[in-house]
C-alpha cells in the first residue's frame, strides 16, 4: 500500500510545484512591466526636480499598479478551488479527475476494505502512466495578451529611460534625500557637457572642441568655454572649479561657461530650477590641467668631463627638442670663481623650433684660469611658456679641466691606480684558482688567469708619463719581466708536468705580488709628491695674496678686490686638494707619513679662513697677520711633506736605490778600466801598424789610387744626397761623414795608413748612421715628392761605398798582427785575461741588477744592457788573444760606449731621485730648469720631423686606411 | 636641615684623620674640613661645608675660591665658572687658582653639552651621540667595583662617584692638563684627579682599550687618594690600583697575566734595569714612552702584589693608613711588615725570578683614531715578509676578493705566526671564506699571548658562534666589549644567544651597524 500511496502524492506534489513556477512567473513578469512602465511614467511626470511629496506621492502611483498587477496574476488560483490541483488534470483530461478524486478520497477513509481501495489506486496509476504531469502544466496562465502587453510596454518605457527627462526623474525617485553636498541634493539635472578648448597663443594650436566634456585633460592656460545642457527648465548653472565658481550664461536651452585651466581638480555643476530649487548634477567631473613640459636638452659632445689645453678647441654639441618651440638656448660657463658666463646659442624669434642642433666650440685659455681650474658648461633652453613663465631645460653639466702640470700628476697616479687595480685581480683569480692536476682543466684555467694578465699587460704597454724618478724604470722592468713570464706560461703548459706547471704559477704569483706591492709604494709615493707640489704651489699662491694685499693698502679697487678673492678661492681649492690626497695616501701609508701634514693642511685651512674674514670685514692689519700664519704652516707643511716623501722613499724603496748607486759605482769602474783596456790595445796597435807601415815603405800607387777612387765615389754620393731632404741631426752626421772622408785623403796624401784606416772605418760608420736614419725616416714619411726616400737611397750608396773603402784599406794596410814584437803579444795575452775579467765582473753586476733588494727588483733594464756590454767585450777578449790589437780595441771603444751611455742613464735617473740632499734645490731645478735630453733631437729637426709627417699626409694611404692613417698623424704631430 | 651637611662632613672627616664632628666646628674649622674634604676628592660635603659656613659668616674672597673648588670638585661646572668670573670681577685675576682656573673653564666649556646619567651614587657624564652605549656597562663596572674596593680598601666614597667619559685624547688633554703628546707616548687614556674619574671613550683609540678596567683602576686612586688623604706616592698608587683592576670581576684580587708586560719585567730584572719607585714621580703618564709606562705598571703591580700575597688585605689597609697619617710610603710598608725595604724589594725579585715565564709577546702600539689607519696597523707587523703578505691581504680584502686574500692572510701567518695582527686578519677571513673552525687555532694562540687584543676577541666571540659554542662566544664577546664596545660584532652575537641583556645588545649592535660576517 505504501507504494501505491506514495506514487500517488507525489503526482500531486509535483503538479502542484509545476502550477505554482508558472503562476509565479506570471506574478513576477506582470508586477516588474507593471512597475517599471509606471515608473518611467511617473519619472516622465515628474522630472528630475521634484518635492519630495510629489515623489512620495509617485512611488504610491507605482506600488499601486504594482499591487494591481499582482492581483491579476494570481487570478487563476480561483479557478482551481476546490480541487486543488486535480483542477489542472481536470481542465485537460475530464475524465481523470473522478478517478484520481477516489483514490484521494478512499486513501483518506477507513472504512473501506484495503483491498478494493488498493485495486482502485493501482487503476489509477494505471491511467496516470499514460499522462505525466508535464502534460498538465499550465502554460496558459502565461500566454495571455494583457501581460503580453503589459512586457512590451516595459520594454518601451525601459528604451524612453534613457531620455533625459526620464532618466532625471528616474533618479529622483531612485534618490529622494539620500545624498546632499553643502545641503544642496545631488540630481541626475544635466543632460550633457561639452567643451570648446583655446589654447594658449605660444603653444600655436587651433582651437579644439571636446563633445564629452566630463574628463577634461587641457595645457594649463587653456580657455575653455564649458557648454551645460540641463535637464528641464533651468534658471541658473553654476560650475564649481578648484578653488572658485563659475556662472554659467543662458545661451538657448544651454548654459555656457569660460574659464581659464589651472589647477587640476573635480568640476562640479549646479542647477537651479525656476522655482529656486538648486540640486547638484549627480555625476562626477574633473578637470586635469597639463603642465607644458621644458624643453629636453642634451649635451652630445663631448660625452664625459674632459681635461684639455688651453688652446685646445672643445666641440660642445648640443640637441634640444620642445613640444611647441624652443625660444632661448644659452651655453653656460661656471668659472672656478662661481661666476657664471652666458652665451647665446639661440635668441628670442617668432620662428619657434621644436628641434634644434648644433655645436659651439670653446678653448679654456678665454677664461683666464690657473693650472687644473675647471670650469662646468651646460646648456639650458626656454621654452615660450607665457602661462607658468618660461619652461627651463637643462643639460647634464660637464667638467673642462686645464690641463696643467696638476692634472698630468693626478692622471698619472690614476693610471698608477688602474695598474694596481689590474695586477691584483690577476692575483686574485690565480689565488682563487688553484692550477689542476689535469692537463684539459689547466688549459681552461690558464684561459681564466690570462685575461687580468692580458690586461695588466695591456696597462703596461704603454707606460705613460710619470713623473716619479724610479716609476718608469720600475714599470718597464716589470713589464719585462711579466712578458718574460707569459711567454714562458704558455710552453709550460705544452709538455711540462703538473707539479712544474705548479711551481711555475707560484713564480708567476710571486712576481703580481712583488709588482702589486711596488705599484702600492709608487701611489703612495706620487701621492706625496703630489701633495708636496701642491704646497710649493700654495707658497706662490701664497706670494700672490701677499702682493695684492699690497696693492690693496695702496689703494682698493674692484678689480683687485676680485683678483684676491679669486686667489683665496684657488688657495682654498687647492689646500682642499692637498688634505684630500692626504686622506687618499693614508689607504697605502702609515698615518706617521701624513698626520702632521694632515694637521698643518687643517691649520693652513683655518689661517685662510681667517684672512678671507679679514678681507671681508676690510681688516688688512689682520689680514697680514693670517697671512704670515698661512706662511709659517705652508712652510712647515712643505717641509714636513718633502720629508715624509723622504722617508716613505727610503722605506719602500731605500735599499734598491742604494743597490742602484753601489751597482753605478761599479760601472763606473768598469767603464774606467774598459777605457784604460782599449788604451793599451790601441797603444799596441798604432806601433804595430806604425812598424808594418815602415816595413812596407808605402803603399803602392796601385792601391792608393784605387783608393783614391773609390773615396771620390764616397765623396759623389753623399754630394748626391739631397741637403734639403735632411733634418738638422741629419745634416750634422752627412757633415761628419764629410769631415771623415776628408782626413781620410789626407792621411792616405800623408802615407799615414794607419790612421787612414782608422778613418775610413769611422767614415762608413758615419755613412751607415746617415743612410740607416734616412731609411728609417723614408719608411714613415717618403717626404715631398720622395725625397727623403731618394736621399736615403743615396745615403745607402754612399754607405755601402764607404764599406768598400773601408775593406779597401784594411787589405792596404800591412799584416798588424805580423808587426807585433813577443813582448808586445805577451802584453795583449795579458790584457786579454784582464778584458775576461771585466767582462767577468760585468755579468755579475747584471746578475746583482736582477736581484731583489728589500723586496724590489733592482732594474732589469740595467742588466739588460750589461748583458749586451758582454758581447764587445766577449770579442775584444778574443781579439786580444789572437793577437789583433785593431779589432781588439775597436770591441773596447764600443764596450766603452755603451758602458759610458749606461752610466748617463742610471746617472740621469739619480738625479731625478734627488737622493734625499738639497731637497729644495732639487725641486727647484727640477720644475724651473731646461731638461736636456741626452741624444733628443733638437727644436728644428722636431721641425724638419714635422714637415715630413705634413709631406707624409699629403699621400695617398692604401684603400680603408684613410681613417687609421690620419688619427696615426695627428697622434704623431700632438 | 643644618644637621645634614654637618653629618656628611663628620663621615668624611671622621673617615679620614679623626678630627672633632664638624657641627662643633667654628668658622676657620669649617673651612679647614673644607679643604681636608677636598684633598679627599669629597666635593659633596664640602659644598655641605660651604653652605653652613656662608650661613654665619661672610663671603670672602678666600671663601669664593673655596666655592669654586667645590662646586668643581662636585661637578658643579657652571657654578665653578661663575665663582671665576666673580673672583676676575673683584681682583681681575684668579691668582690663587693658579691653572687651575683654566683648566675649571676648559672642563666647563668641554663638558656643558654633555649628558649626564645618574644611577644610585653613580654618575656618569658623555658627550652626546655614540658613547651613550657605555653607559650601561660603565655603571655595571662601577658598582661591582665600588663594593670590591671597599672590602679591599675599606673606604667609601660620601660623594656620587662621577665618571666623564671624553670623546677624544684632545678633549681629555683639555679638561686634565696632560699633554696630548703625553697621552700618545705613554697611551694613558685615564686619570683620576679633582674628586672624578676622566677617561677616553674607547673610540679614541684604534681598536679601544681594557676600558672596564681602566674604570676600576683609576677607582682604585679615587678611593686611595680618600683614604691615604692624598698622601700616597705615585709608585704606591699605581701598584693598588693596577693590582686590584680586575678585582671588579673576580673573588680575590689577582695581577693580570700580560705576557708582554711581564717579558718587559723580567728582560729589566735580568739587565737590573729595573725602574726606581721614585722615577715615577709624578706621573707614569708623564714617562718618556710607552714602554717604560707598561714596565712601570709592570714593576709596582707586580711589588703590590708580592705583598699583598704574603700580607694580605689587612697589610695594605693599614699601610695605607700610615700613609695617610704622614707616614713615607716605603716606611709605612716596612713598618706593616716588620721588614726592611730591602728585604722586601729582595723578596720581591725573588718572587718575580721565581715566576713562570709567560710566552713572549712585544707591546703592541696603541694608535689613536683618527691618527692612524689599517695601514699603521701593517706597520706594526714587525717581519718584512708577514708584512708584505699583509699589505697584499688588505688590498684585496678591500677589493672585494676575500678568498684571495685569505691566501695572502694564510702566508703571512706562516710567515709571523705569533702575530696578533696577522692572526686576527687571517681568522677574519678564514670566517668570511666560510671556515670559522680554522679560526679558531691562531686565535687562542694569540690571545695567549695578547689576552687584551680586540679584534682577536672579537673574531674568535665570531668562530666560536659560528661553530655552535656558544658559552665560549659569549665570553669571547664579553671580553671583547670590554675592550672595543665599538666593534658591533660582539654586541650581535650577544643578542643572538640566550643572555638576559640579548635585547640590549641588539639594539646596540643594529647603532653600531649590525653584524658583519
Amino acid at each position: 500500500m505504501s507504494s501505491t500511496t506514495g506514487r500517488l502524492g507525489e503526482y500531486r506534489r509535483r503538479l502542484r510545484a509545476a502550477a505554482a513556477t508558472v503562476l509565479a512567473v506570471r506574478l513576477v513578469a506582470a508586477a516588474a512591466a507593471a512597475g517599471l512602465v509606471s515608473f518611467v511614467l511617473v519619472a516622465w511626470v515628474l522630472g528630475p526636480m521634484t518635492p519630495v511629496v510629489w515623489i512620495c506621492i509617485g512611488w504610491a502611483g507605482v506600488f499601486a499598479v504594482i499591487a494591481a498587477a499582482v492581483a491579476w496574476s494570481i487570478q487563476p488560483l480561483r479557478r482551481l478551488r476546490g480541487h486543488g490541483a486535480l483542477g489542472l488534470v481536470a481542465a485537460e483530461q475530464p475524465t481523470l479527475l473522478s478517478p484520481l478524486q477516489s483514490a484521494y478520497e478512499l486513501q483518506a477513509e477507513g472504512a473501506f476494505s484495503r483491498e478494493l481501495v488498493v485495486a482502485q489506486r493501482v487503476g489509477v496509476l494505471r491511467a496516470l502512466d499514460a499522462s505525466p504531469v508535464r502534460k498538465f502544466i499550465p502554460w496558459r496562465w502565461l500566454g495571455q495578451p494583457a501581460l503580453a502587453a503589459a512586457m512590451l510596454l516595459a520594454v518601451f518605457a525601459w528604451w524612453s529611460m534613457g531620455f533625459d527627462r526620464a532618466a532625471g526623474g528616474g533618479y529622483a525617485l531612485l534618490h529622494a534625500r539620500t545624498v546632499a553636498i553643502d545641503g544642496v541634493l545631488t540630481s541626475h539635472v544635466v543632460a550633457r557637457t561639452d567643451a570648446v578648448l583655446a589654447f594658449p597663443d605660444y603653444m600655436r594650436r587651433a582651437n579644439e572642441r571636446a563633445d564629452d566634456a566630463d574628463h577634461l585633460a587641457v595645457p594649463r592656460g587653456t580657455t575653455v568655454e564649458y557648454t551645460v545642457t540641463p535637464i528641464g527648465d533651468a534658471a541658473r548653472v553654476v560650475i564649481e572649479l578648484p578653488g572658485r565658481h563659475v556662472q554659467a550664461d543662458r545661451v538657448g536651452q544651454r548654459f555656457v561657461a569660460s574659464f581659464v585651466a589651472d589647477t587640476d581638480g573635480a568640476i562640479a555643476i549646479y542647477v537651479e530650477s525656476d522655482r529656486g530649487e538648486r540640486r547638484i548634477d549627480h555625476r562626477a567631473r574633473s578637470i586635469q590641467v597639463l603642465i607644458d613640459d621644458p624643453p629636453r636638452i642634451e649635451l652630445v659632445t663631448p660625452k664625459e668631463d674632459l681635461v684639455v689645453e688651453a688652446q685646445e678647441p672643445i666641440v660642445l654639441s648640443h640637441s634640444a627638442r620642445d613640444d611647441h618651440g624652443i625660444q632661448e638656448l644659452t651655453l653656460i660657463i661656471k668659472l672656478p670663481s662661481g661666476e657664471h658666463l652666458r652665451r647665446s646659442i639661440l635668441t628670442p624669434t617668432e620662428d619657434l623650433q621644436t628641434k634644434v642642433f648644433g655645436e659651439t666650440v670653446l678653448r679654456l685659455e678665454e677664461f683666464s684660469l690657473a693650472p687644473a681650474d675647471a670650469v662646468a658648461v651646460w646648456f639650458e633652453a626656454k621654452d615660450g611658456n607665457l602661462v607658468d613663465g618660461p619652461g627651463v631645460g637643462r643639460s647634464d653639466p660637464r667638467t673642462l679641466t686645464l690641463a696643467s702640470e696638476i692634472t698630468r700628476r693626478r692622471d698619472s697616479i690614476v693610471e698608477l691606480e688602474k695598474l694596481l687595480d689590474a695586477l691584483l685581480a690577476s692575483l686574485a683569480v690565480r689565488l682563487e684558482n688553484p692550477v689542476p692536476k689535469g692537463r684539459v682543466e689547466a688549459e681552461r684555467r690558464r684561459q681564466t688567469v690570462a685575461v687580468p694578465y692580458q690586461g695588466v699587460r695591456a696597462l703596461l704597454a704603454n707606460v705613460g708619463d710619470h713623473r716619479g724618478p724610479r716609476t718608469i724604470p720600475l714599470l718597464l722592468d716589470m713589464r719585462k719581466r711579466l712578458d718574460r713570464f707569459y711567454r714562458r706560461e704558455g710552453s709550460m703548459y705544452k709538455d711540462a708536468k703538473p707539479v712544474a706547471r705548479e711551481r711555475f704559477d707560484q713564480s708567476i704569483v710571486r712576481e703580481l705580488e712583488k709588482d702589486t706591492l711596488i705599484v702600492a709604494d709608487l701611489i703612495s709615493e706620487a701621492r706625496l709628491n703630489d701633495a708636496a707640489e701642491i704646497a710649493r704651489e700654495m707658497r706662490q699662491l701664497r706670494s700672490e695674496i701677499a702682493s695684492l694685499i699690497s696693492e690693496l693698502r695702496r689703494g682698493q679697487t674692484p678689480e683687485l678686490q676680485r683678483a684676491l678673492m679669486a686667489a683665496l678661492d684657488r688657495a682654498e681649492r687647492r689646500m682642499e686638494a692637498l688634505r684630500q690626497q692626504l686622506r687618499e695616501a693614508m689607504r697605502y701609508v702609515p698615518g706617521e707619513f701624513v698626520n702632521r701634514q694632515a694637521e698643518q693642511a687643517r691649520s693652513s685651512t683655518d689661517a685662510l679662513q681667517s684672512l678671507r674674514e679679514a678681507l671681508t670685514n676690510g681688516d688688512l692689519d689682520a689680514a697680514e697677520a693670517a697671512l704670515s700664519r698661512l706662511d709659517q704652516t705652508i712652510e712647515a707643511m712643505t717641509q714636513a711633506l718633502a720629508q715624509s716623501e723622504d722617508s716613505l722613499v727610503e722605506a719602500r724603496f731605500g735599499p734598491r736605490e742604494r743597490a742602484l748607486m753601489e751597482a753605478m759605482d761599479t760601472i763606473r769602474d768598469l767603464e774606467v778600466e774598459q777605457r784604460r783596456l782599449a788604451d793599451k790595445a790601441r797603444r799596441v796597435g798604432d806601433n804595430a801598424v806604425e812598424r808594418a807601415a815602415g816595413d812596407e815603405d808605402s803603399i803602392a800607387d796601385e792601391v792608393r789610387r784605387e783608393l783614391e777612387n773609390i773615396a771620390n765615389e764616397v765623396a759623389e754620393l753623399l754630394g748626391a744626397v739631397d741637403d734639403e731632404a735632411l733634418g738638422p741631426y741629419e745634416s750634422g752626421m752627412k757633415g761628419r761623414a764629410d769631415e771623415r772622408l776628408e782626413d781620410f785623403e789626407k792621411a792616405l796624401e800623408g802615407g799615414d795608413v794607419g790612421e787612414a784606416l782608422s778613418m775610413a772605418d769611422r767614415l762608413a760608420d758615419a755613412a751607415n748612421a746617415l743612410a740607416k736614419d734616412l731609411e728609417l725616416s723614408a719608411m714613415m714619411f717618403r717626404g715631398q715628392r720622395g725625397q727623403t726616400a731618394d736621399a736615403a737611397a743615396k745615403a745607402r750608396e754612399a754607405a755601402a761605398r764607404a764599406q768598400d773603402l773601408r775593406d779597401a784599406s784594411k787589405s792596404a794596410v800591412p799584416d798588424v798582427s805580423g808587426a807585433l814584437t813577443d813582448r808586445e803579444r805577451e802584453q795583449l795575452q795579458k790584457q786579454a785575461g784582464r778584458q775576461a775579467e771585466a767582462k767577468e765582473a760585468a755579468r755579475q753586476l747584471a746578475r746583482r741588477l736582477r736581484e731583489e733588494v728589500g723586496g724590489v727588483p733592482v732594474s732589469e733594464e740595467a742588466a739588460e744592457q750589461l748583458e749586451s756590454v758582454q758581447n764587445p767585450m766577449q770579442r775584444a777578449a778574443q781579439s786580444l788573444e789572437s793577437g789583433d790589437p785593431l779589432e781588439a780595441h775597436k770591441q773596447q771603444e764600443a764596450a766603452v760606449d755603451q758602458l759610458r751611455r749606461l752610466r748617463q742613464n742610471l746617472e740621469s735617473q739619480r738625479r731625478g731621485s734627488g737622493g734625499g740632499e738639497g731637497d729644495e734645490l732639487r725641486h727647484s731645478a727640477r720644475s724651473d730648469q731646461r731638461v736636456e735630453i741626452p741624444g733628443a733631437r733638437s727644436k728644428a729637426d722636431e721641425l724638419a720631423w714635422r714637415r715630413r709627417v705634413l709631406d707624409a699626409m699629403n699621400g695617398t694611404p692604401p684603400e680603408g686606411y684613410q681613417q687609421a692613417v690620419d688619427d696615426y698623424y695627428e697622434r704623431l704631430l700632438r | 636641615m643644618r644637621r645634614v651637611p654637618l653629618f656628611i662632613a663628620f663621615l668624611v672627616i671622621g673617615s679620614l684623620s679623626g678630627s672633632a664632628p664638624a657641627d662643633e666646628a667654628e668658622g676657620p674649622e669649617i673651612l679647614d674640613l673644607l679643604e681636608a674634604s677636598l684633598s679627599a676628592g669629597e666635593g659633596k660635603p664640602a659644598q655641605a661645608l660651604l653652605e653652613r659656613y656662608l650661613s654665619n659668616y661672610p663671603r670672602t674672597f678666600r671663601v669664593v675660591e673655596l666655592e669654586v673648588l667645590a662646586n668643581f670638585y662636585a661637578g658643579d661646572y657652571e657654578a665653578a665658572v661663575d665663582g671665576i668670573r666673580e673672583l676676575q670681577a673683584q681682583r681681575g685675576t684668579t691668582n690663587a687658582l693658579g691653572e687651575l682656573a683654566d683648566v675649571i673653564l676648559d672642563t666647563h666649556e668641554t663638558t656643558k653639552s654633555y649628558e649626564t646619567f645618574t644611577y644610585e651614587g653613580f654618575q656618569v657624564r658623555y658627550a652626546p651621540g655614540q658613547d651613550e652605549i657605555l653607559v650601561p656597562y660603565a655603571v655595571d663596572t662601577l658598582k661591582a667595583a665600588a663594593k670590591a674596593l671597599e672590602e679591599e680598601l675599606g673606604v667609601k666614597m660620601v660623594s656620587p662617584i662621577r665618571l666623564e667619559i671624553y670623546p677624544d685624547a684632545e678633549s681629555l688633554s683639555r679638561v686634565s692638563t696632560l699633554p696630548v703628546e703625553a697621552i700618545r707616548n705613554t697611551g694613558t687614556i685615564a686619570l683620576c684627579k679633582w674628586g672624578r674619574l676622566m677617561i677616553a671613550s674607547p673610540s679614541a683609540l684604534m681598536h679601544g682599550y681594557p676600558w672596564l678596567d681602566t674604570i676600576a683602576h683609576e677607582l682604585v686612586h679615587l678611593l686611595l687618594t680618600k683614604a691615604s688623604y692624598d698622601r700616597a706616592p705615585v709608585w704606591l698608587q699605581e701598584g693598588l690600583a693596577k693590582f686590584l683592576e680586575t678585582r671588579w670581576r673576580e673573588p680575590a684580587p689577582s695581577l693580570r697575566q700580560d705576557p708582554a708586560s711581564s717579558q718587559l719585567l723580567h728582560a729589566a730584572l735580568d739587565a737590573d734595569e729595573l725602574l726606581s719607585f721614585d722615577q715615577l714621580h709624578p706621573s707614569i703618564a708623564l714617562l718618556p714612552s710607552q714602554k717604560a709606562a707598561s714596565l712601570a705598571f709592570a714593576q709596582v703591580s707586580s711589588f703590590m702584589a708580592t705583598y699583598y700575597a704574603k700580607y694580605g688585605r689587612d697589610g695594605v689597609q693599614q699601610a695605607i693608613y700610615l700613609v695617610s697619617e704622614g707616614e713615607d710610603a716605603k716606611r709605612a710598608l716596612t713598618h706593616v711588615s716588620g721588614s726592611s725595604w730591602k728585604a722586601l724589594e729582595k723578596r720581591w725579585k725573588a718572587a718575580l725570578a721565581k715566576q713562570p715565564r709567560l710566552p713572549p709577546a712585544r707591546l703592541l702600539r696603541r694608535h689613536l683614531s683618527g691618527e692612524a689607519t689599517e695601514q699603521d696597523e701593517v706597520a706594526d707587523v714587525e717581519l718584512d715578509r708577514a708584512r708584505n703578505f699583509l699589505r697584499l691581504g688588505d688590498l684585496l680584502w678591500t677589493r672585494s676578493r676575500p678568498a684571495a686574500a685569505s691566501v695572502e692572510y694564510a702566508k703571512a701567518h706562516a710567515a709571523a705566526p705569533t702575530d696578533p695582527i696577522v692572526a686576527s686578519r687571517y681568522a677574519r677571513a678564514a670566517i668570511a671564506g666560510d671556515r670559522p673552525k680554522e679560526a679558531i687555532d691562531p686565535l687562542m694562540r694569540t690571545l695567549y699571548r695578547y689576552p687584551t687584543h680586540a679584534p682577536a676577541l672579537s673574531t674568535l666571540a665570531t668562530a666560536m658562534f659560528r661553530t655552535s659554542k656558544l658559552g665560549l662566544a659569549e665570553k669571547a664577546a664579553n671580553q671583547a666589549i670590554a675592550q672595543n664596545p665599538f666593534d658591533p660584532q660582539p654586541h650581535c652575537i650577544l643578542s643572538k644567544l640566550r643572555v638576559p641583556q640579548a635585547s640590549h645588545e641588539a639594539t646596540v649592535c643594529e647603532r653600531l651597524g649590525g653584524m658583519r660576517e
